[in-house]
C-alpha cells in the first residue's frame, strides 16, 4: 500500500519536468536533472499519510491478549498461577500478569480457596502436566522486593 | 435489584435431609424480598483440605461434602442479612456470596508495557518523583492553632 502511493508521487513529477523543457532557456537555470524511470526524488520529504513501519507492537500479558477470564469457579485455570511445590501464588514478577489482573487473581485464589475448590498448601496432581505460562526461575522482572 | 451468586457446601446428608436443607436456604432467599433464578448442583466430592465449620465453636471437621450454587436477585439492603442467617445453619459448612459481574470494565487496558519501563520513565514514579518527600515541620494542631 505504502508503496504504490510513493510510486504515484514519483510519476507525477518525472512527467513535469520532461526533457523537452531542458531545450529551452529555462535550461540555463540550475535544476536537478531527473532521469527518466529512476527512483530519484527531488525533495526527499516522508509520506504524511503512511504509518511509522518501525513501530513496535504493544506487549499485553496473556489473559489481557487472549481475553480469558479468571473465575473464582475454575480452579484449573488458577492453579497454573501457583507453585506447584507450596502452593501459594506466584508474584507478577513471575507470571507476566499487569497488576489489575494479578489483583484479580489474587482476590479469585482467596474466594476459590475459602469455598473448597482448591487447597491452601498444594497443587492439584490433576493439573501437573498442563502446559506451563512461565518459567519461575527465570522471571521477567527483578524482584520487587 | 443486583444479581448474585451465593455458594455453600453442604455436609453428608440423607435424600431427605438434604432436599429440606436446599428448601431452608430457598425460602431464606424469598422471605427477604429475592428472586430465585437458578439453582446448580456442583456435585459431591471430597475437600481439598478438612473444612471446619465457619464461626463455629464446637469442634468437628468436614472431609466431604456437595457443592450448590443458587443464581439470585437480592435488594442491597437484605445482603447481610441472607449471609448471616444462612451461617447459622448447621447443615452448612461454608456460605458465600458473590455478586455476578466480576469482570474488569470493558475499557480496561493492559498496563504491561508501561510496567515494563525503566523506572524513572513509569508514570506512578514520576507522580512520586513530583510529589516530594512529605514535609516533617508541618502539623497539623486543628482549626483553633492560631488563636494559642
Ligand atoms: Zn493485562
Amino acid at each position: 500500500m505504502a508503496f504504490k502511493l510513493v510510486q504515484g508521487i514519483l510519476k507525477s513529477r518525472v512527467q513535469i519536468s520532461s526533457v523537452n523543457k531542458l531545450l529551452s532557456h529555462e535550461a540555463l537555470v540550475y535544476k536537478p536533472l531527473i532521469r527518466q524511470n529512476s527512483n530519484f526524488c527531488p525533495d526527499d520529504a516522508p509520506v504524511s499519510e503512511m504509518e511509522n513501519p518501525f513501530k513496535k507492537k504493544v506487549t499485553q500479558c496473556i489473559l489481557c491478549k487472549y481475553k480469558i477470564e479468571l473465575n473464582y469457579k475454575n480452579p484449573r485455570l488458577l492453579s497454573q498461577f501457583i507453585s506447584p511445590l507450596t502452593g501459594s501464588i506466584y508474584d507478577k514478577h513471575i507470571t507476566g500478569l499487569c497488576e489489575g489482573q494479578q489483583n484479580k487473581l489474587i482476590d479469585m485464589l482467596k474466594k476459590s480457596r475459602y469455598n473448597g475448590f482448591m487447597g491452601y498448601i498444594f497443587k492439584d496432581p490433576r493439573f501437573k502436566n498442563d502446559p506451563k505460562l512461565f518459567d519461575p526461575t527465570r522471571p521477567l522482572r527483578p524482584n520487587p522486593h | 435489584m443486583p444479581t448474585y451468586e451465593i455458594l455453600f457446601t453442604v455436609r453428608r446428608l440423607a435424600k431427605p435431609d438434604l432436599v429440606s436443607c436446599l428448601k431452608r436456604v430457598g425460602e431464606v432467599l424469598l422471605d427477604n424480598h429475592g428472586i430465585l433464578r437458578k439453582i446448580e448442583y456442583l456435585g459431591t466430592k471430597k475437600f481439598p483440605y478438612k473444612m471446619p465449620k465457619a464461626g463455629s465453636k464446637t469442634p468437628g471437621l468436614h472431609s466431604s461434602g456437595s457443592y450448590f450454587l443458587f443464581h439470585c436477585d437480592l435488594p442491597y439492603s437484605s445482603n447481610l442479612m441472607i449471609s448471616n442467617t444462612l451461617k447459622l445453619d448447621h447443615d452448612l459448612i461454608r456460605v458465600s456470596l458473590h455478586s455476578k459481574n466480576t469482570a474488569l470494565p470493558e475499557d480496561y487496558e493492559c498496563t504491561l508495557a508501561e510496567e515494563m519501563l525503566p523506572p524513572s520513565y513509569r508514570k506512578s514514579v514520576q507522580n512520586l518523583i513530583k510529589e516530594g518527600r512529605k514535609k516533617r515541620d508541618t502539623k497539623d494542631l486543628g482549626p483553633d492553632a492560631e488563636k494559642w
